[in-house]
């Protein structure tokens, strides 16, 4: 099978005080195209997973390979250039830049990989009219709503066509109608071939993907594939 | 003082009140100073600059006026009244024996002696040096001098009454003596006008007078001499000044003057009239510190505003940092004003610490200020005057310093504490965006508007000066406020900056910059400080200009577009905290800038100032001088002007020197002089031009009804200062004159022959060249036994060295005391004195640098605090850790750049005013190696401060940013 993402024996220690070791020689596959939820509650290391495997957080031991590329052999700058061509993040407190626009927000991903300005523009407004937002292009965080800043986040995680979208916990702060409403656009997007892990809380919407894995302790507790 | 210490004393009675009430709160607030000291010190750091500011100027002005009357006190030691005629007149010294005999005196005063008081220019005929122009001859009774008046303390430690001197011995003043370069045992020749004609009288340095005692008096270049060799110097039996002094040592503490001036009227003498001249120079130096303390109190108004700046930032840094936890304590229950309140308290121990702090760093300032003052005054005096600065920190002072900053920095805390504590609940304990709010039209504002317009239309209409500035801000904002929604916000911003730079700019073009201090200062202040608010909003709003010119680069560097990008939205879109940064710098620089114009257009324009002239010379005591021959080729044009030493009373409402005893050279202005002047006039009244205010001075009809009918009132009583009532009728002067030491339009009075003589200024010519009143034949006719001198003006010859001439005609000339000096040394010295004046300024505004530098270091911080979360989504979405540093610097060098380019604007703009009004022939310009050098070390600083919070925020983990708890 096509794997997007590879982690082989990853650990995890934070040195705050205490040694706390937060992931214990984790191995874990995601197929290409593949929506995976990660569950457990809290302190289970669920959040530190997907930090290491999207490289915002180095690891201690073991290796991380997206696409092929091994991350853990990166310095932080070739770590950052990776993200920015290859990944896509959703965060559970939006984390739009509160002084650009709907579009000047989604259109930031481009800009940054050196895409001209026009087309730039284009593709954002494309991806903003895909999670149904064109209409709020020019609007700025504080006039839309928790979902509609939640789905122009989903819409910069996209638009850049990354490999893999990280999720960490992207309808916390959403009311239910909200939760639904980016929940069926994840779908939609991973029916059209987007990989992407996404780490909730909540199992209903991990019954929702194909794979939920279940973390305890810094260990995967179980890996199941979903009805 | 007490309403202010009332003030304080109660808002902070009421808070520690409150806290006593609110244990809770004041715990919280005592937490979140201790929980982070370094963060508190910070902000100590940033709050006190207001107190010092304010402290420095106080001290500042307390010291010069210290300094200022502990040198009237030294010019006049132990004399208090003095007894003339009118003119320095002569009168038989039998009167001061017939005042002295009066038994009314005789329990107010202790000592009253003859004496002379003369004009004079003095040669030393071994040194081959003479000075003429600012040399007084005083003979004193040595009798009186044992008996009451003191010992004069010679350099060599030895102490005369002067009856110890040898036949023509005299004492120089220790700044005659360097002048001339004169040692002891010179053979000395003093000039002045004599009554009868007969041989020199030669005379010997027996001593060189310290300034101590009766040698400080009158601190000048002086001869002090035995009354009998004084008497015998000007060929005269008589005496010219009776000295008094009354019981009570320096500082008498009841006056002997009623009793004086009675007994001196029972005299009879037509003319001869006491001055009460110790207590009224006292008074004119307390009075003339007046604007020195206005002018401070402006410039430490102007740093207190970028004070204020840096404090709302300062308090809305904290603020952010603890939105979290304000939005738990209101969730709790807290309410809103419960919540200011706790930031006040928190405020309050700040702004207290910071007060004393800001007190106690403000006195060193204080001390460098007065101290530059000092150095300006006796540069403004060619060292001519032996002024001694004294250091002066009153407790009041610094009492009133210190209720003031922490009272000011206390208001801004609460206006800002009020702003941060409204919130969005949910929102700040998750610390997401706070959501767009709807904004409330509630009566009151509704109130306030209309008020604002009423008070502007009338204002604008029926008033002037400074209420009619403020009624047009008032009317502008009430205008503002009623169209923001008729056009697109960055259009009406935009048009509002416009239209209150232009008010601004044009009511300190139309305020007289001759006005008195207290008129003129508050104008200057508010307007510049518009002009600045009116810029600042006008670029911040059209901040999207750079955003669209980055935009263009980024068409070929999309990653630099994509870098700048956050950076300039927070800028373009965070207008407030965009406008209080740029606006510190703003103001600061504009200040600077300005100064850097004034820097500028006072240099000399030698070729103009003194129309063409090379070489001044002064002949004190000669009516005439005669070149000699050895120069005579060299000169292309000799002017000669007849002139007439005044010595007397001097009254005028805003001008420095005012007094009993003011010195003032009159030079005759005759037709023919008045057609070709020897100096450029810097200054004049509107009706009339140049040419115009010369002839008017020498009196030509036709110039003179070019003045107006109004021409002669003065504006405001010369004696009193105060301005006609309604319907009342103006003060008239007799005559125009051209004067050096008061503005066009004011009216001066002197003491004539036959009573007060009303003078009214048409024009002020160059200053440092000739210094003095230039009047008719007509008006010198009222000062009758004025001692005559001369002055001339030397054109010479092309390629001619006036420094070698001027030494070459005091080699020559100096046994008659003449003085001669090149023209470009006398306005190099004008120069240098400006410069000194102005480095006061320019040290405050340096302080206010460092404010601005201090304020977008909070920024940095801010930045850092507040977008925690997005510098660790941008992280995580692929920007690299130099871009989000070179993000954040970027944004701290533009914010800096739109301040620089604000005050710049600001600053040419009233430097330009104030060029127009000048009349300079200057051309106009800008001292750029002092401004760039400020500005180039502003943005050295800038990036020093920025620098670090720039780095932290860089290397933000970006996993650990995005975490939504803190």
């Amino acid at each position: 099978m096509d794997q997007i993402v590879r982690a082989v024996g990853v650990r995890k220690v934070y040195h705050s005080g205490t040694e706390v070791e937060a992931l214990r020689k984790v191995d874990l596959d995601v197929a290409r195209g593949e929506i995976v939820a990660i569950v457990g509650p809290s302190g289970s290391g669920k959040t530190t997973l997907l930090n290491c495997l999207s490289g915002l957080e180095s690891i201690d031991e073991g290796e991380i390979l997206i696409d092929g590329t091994n991350l853990a052999e990166m310095s932080d700058n070739d770590r950052t250039s990776y993200r920015a061509q290859n990944m896509g993040f959703v965060f559970q407190a939006f984390n739009l830049l509160p002084v650009l626009t709907a579009v000047e927000n989604v259109e930031i991903p481009l800009l940054l990989v050196g895409r001209p300005a026009k087309e730039s523009r284009a593709k954002a407004l494309e991806t903003l009219a895909l999670v149904g937002l064109e209409q709020r292009a020019a609007h700025t965080p504080d006039r839309l709503s928790g979902g509609e800043q939640q789905r122009v986040a989903v819409a910069r995680a996209l638009v850049h066509s990354p490999a893999v979208v990280w999720a960490d916990e992207p309808t916390g702060n959403l009311d239910t109608e909200s939760t639904q409403s980016v929940m069926d656009l994840f779908l939609k997007l991973n029916a059209g071939g987007q990989s992407i892990v996404m780490v909730t809380h909540n199992p209903a919407l991990a019954a929702m993907t194909r794979r939920t894995i279940k973390m305890r302790d810094g260990r995967i507790e179980s890996d199941a594939a979903n009805a | 003082m007490i309403p202010i210490a009332f003030i304080f004393i109660l808002i902070y009675g009421s808070l520690l009140f409150f806290a006593l009430r609110h244990p809770l709160l004041a715990r919280l607030a005592g937490r979140s100073i201790r929980r982070r000291i370094g963060q508190s010190l910070l902000v100590v750091a940033g709050l006190m600059v207001g107190t010092t500011a304010i402290t420095g100027s106080l001290i500042g002005a307390d010291s010069t006026e210290a300094s200022s009357v502990l040198n009237t006190y030294r010019g006049w030691g132990m004399v208090d009244y003095l007894v003339t005629k009118p003119n320095n007149a002569s009168f038989p010294s039998d009167l001061a024996t017939s005042i002295a005999a009066d038994r009314s005196l005789a329990s107010v005063t202790d000592g009253i002696a003859p004496g002379i008081d003369q004009i004079a220019s003095a040669a030393d005929l071994d040194r081959r040096q003479s000075e003429s122009g600012n040399v007084t001859l005083f003979g004193f009774d040595p009798v009186a001098q044992r008996r009451t008046f003191g010992a004069f303390i010679l350099s060599d430690g030895r102490r005369t009454y002067l009856d110890d001197l040898q036949p023509g011995g005299v004492l120089l003043s220790h700044r005659l003596a360097d002048h001339l370069d004169a040692h002891v045992g010179d053979i000395l020749h003093v000039t002045a006008e004599t009554h009868s004609p007969g041989p020199p009288v030669y005379l010997v340095v027996a001593g060189i007078a310290l300034s101590e005692g009766p040698g400080a008096y009158q601190l000048g270049q002086a001869v002090y001499a035995p009354l009998a060799t004084a008497q015998q110097i000007l060929r005269t039996d008589e005496i010219n000044v009776v000295r008094v002094s009354a019981v009570g040592g320096l500082e008498p503490a009841h006056s002997g003057f009623a009793a004086l001036s009675a007994a001196v009227a029972r005299l009879g003498t037509p003319g001869l009239q006491a001055h009460d001249s110790k207590a009224n120079d006292v008074a004119q130096a307390r009075k003339n510190v007046s604007f020195i303390k206005t002018f401070l109190v402006a410039l430490s108004v102007l740093i207190m505003a970028a004070g204020a700046a840096l404090v709302v930032n300062l308090i809305s840094m904290l603020a952010e940092e603890r939105r979290p936890q304000l939005g738990i304590l209101r969730a709790l229950g807290l309410k809103r004003r419960r919540l200011v309140l706790l930031s006040v308290i928190e405020g309050a121990v700040y702004s207290l610490a910071a007060a004393g702090i800001g007190m106690v760093a403000g006195i060193p300032i204080g001390r460098i200020v007065s101290a530059r003052f000092a150095k300006a005054f006796s540069e403004f005096g060619g060292g001519n005057f032996d002024f001694r600065f004294t250091f002066s920190v009153k407790g009041s002072t610094l009492a009133q310093a210190f209720a003031l900053g922490s009272v000011l920095t206390l208001g801004v805390v609460f206006a800002t504490a009020r702003r941060t504590s409204r919130m969005s609940i949910p929102a700040a304990i998750r610390n997401l965006p706070e959501p767009a709010r709807e904004h409330r039209r509630g009566w009151l504002r509704k109130v306030l508007i209309g008020g604002a317009a009423a008070f502007g239309l009338v204002g604008v209409v029926l008033t002037k000066d400074f209420v009619r500035m403020a009624a047009g801000i008032a009317l502008i904002a009430a205008v503002a406020t009623l169209s923001r929604k008729r056009l697109p916000q960055r259009l009406h911003t935009t048009i509002v900056g416009l239209v209150l730079a232009g008010w601004a700019l044009r009511s300190v073009y139309a305020v007289n910059p001759n006005a008195n201090a207290g008129t003129f200062f508050p104008i200057f202040i508010v307007s510049l400080l518009s002009t600045v608010f009116a810029l600042t909003i006008i670029a911040v709003a059209n901040l999207r200009i750079a955003e669209w010119f980055f935009g263009l680069l980024g068409r070929a560097f999309s990653g630099l577009r994509a870098m700048l990008r956050p950076p300039l939205a927070y800028m373009a879109r965070r207008g407030m905290r965009t406008g209080l940064t740029t606006g510190v710098f703003a103001i600061v620089l504009a200040m600077l800038q300005m100064f850097a114009v004034f820097s500028f257009i006072f240099r000399p324009n030698y070729a103009v100032a003194a129309q063409g002239n090379d070489v001044r010379l002064l002949a004190t005591g000669s009516p005439t001088i005669t070149l000699p021959p050895n120069v005579r080729n060299d000169v292309r044009r000799f002017t000669l002007i007849k002139t007439a030493g005044y010595v007397g009373s001097f009254r005028s409402p805003n001008s420095f020197g005012a007094g009993d005893r003011a010195f003032i050279p009159i030079f005759e202005l005759t037709p023919d002089l008045a057609a070709r002047p020897p100096l450029n006039i810097e200054n004049k009244l509107k009706e009339l031009s140049k040419p115009q205010a010369w002839l008017a001075a020498a009196g030509d009809p036709s110039a003179v009804a070019a003045a107006g009918t109004r021409g002669f009132d003065c504006p405001v009583d010369p004696v009193t200062g105060k301005a006609p009532t309604t319907g009342g009728s103006h003060v008239r002067a007799s005559a125009l004159v051209v004067i050096d030491f008061a503005a066009p339009g004011q009216c001066i009075e002197l003491q004539g022959t036959n009573g007060p003589v009303i003078l009214r200024v048409a024009g002020q010519q160059t200053f440092g060249v000739l210094d003095g009143m230039f009047a008719a034949p007509a008006v010198l006719a009222s000062f009758l036994g004025l001692p005559k001198g001369s002055a001339a003006m030397l054109a010479l010859a092309p390629g001619v060295n006036p420094r070698a001439t001027a030494r070459r005609i005091e080699a020559a000339m100096f046994g008659a005391g003449v003085d001669a000096t090149p023209i470009k040394e006398l306005l190099d010295q004008t120069y240098r004195a400006n410069r000194s004046f102005f480095s006061v300024i320019d040290l405050l505004m340096r302080m206010g640098l460092v404010v601005g530098v201090l304020a977008l270091g909070i920024v940095a911080l801010r930045a850092i605090i507040e977008r925690r979360h997005i510098i660790g989504v941008l992280r995580a979405i692929g920007y690299k850790r130099w871009q989000v540093m070179s993000g954040l610097m970027t944004e701290a060098a533009t914010t800096t750049f739109i301040g620089v380019l604000v005050g710049m604007a600001t600053g040419i703009m009233m430097g330009y005013i104030f060029y127009r009004q000048s009349d300079s022939k200057v051309p106009f310009g800008i001292d750029w190696p002092s401004i760039l050098g400020a500005i180039g070390a502003v943005f050295v600083a800038v990036v020093v401060v920025t620098l670090g919070p720039a780095w932290r925020a860089s290397r933000l983990p970006p996993a650990e940013a995005v975490r939504y708890t803190e």
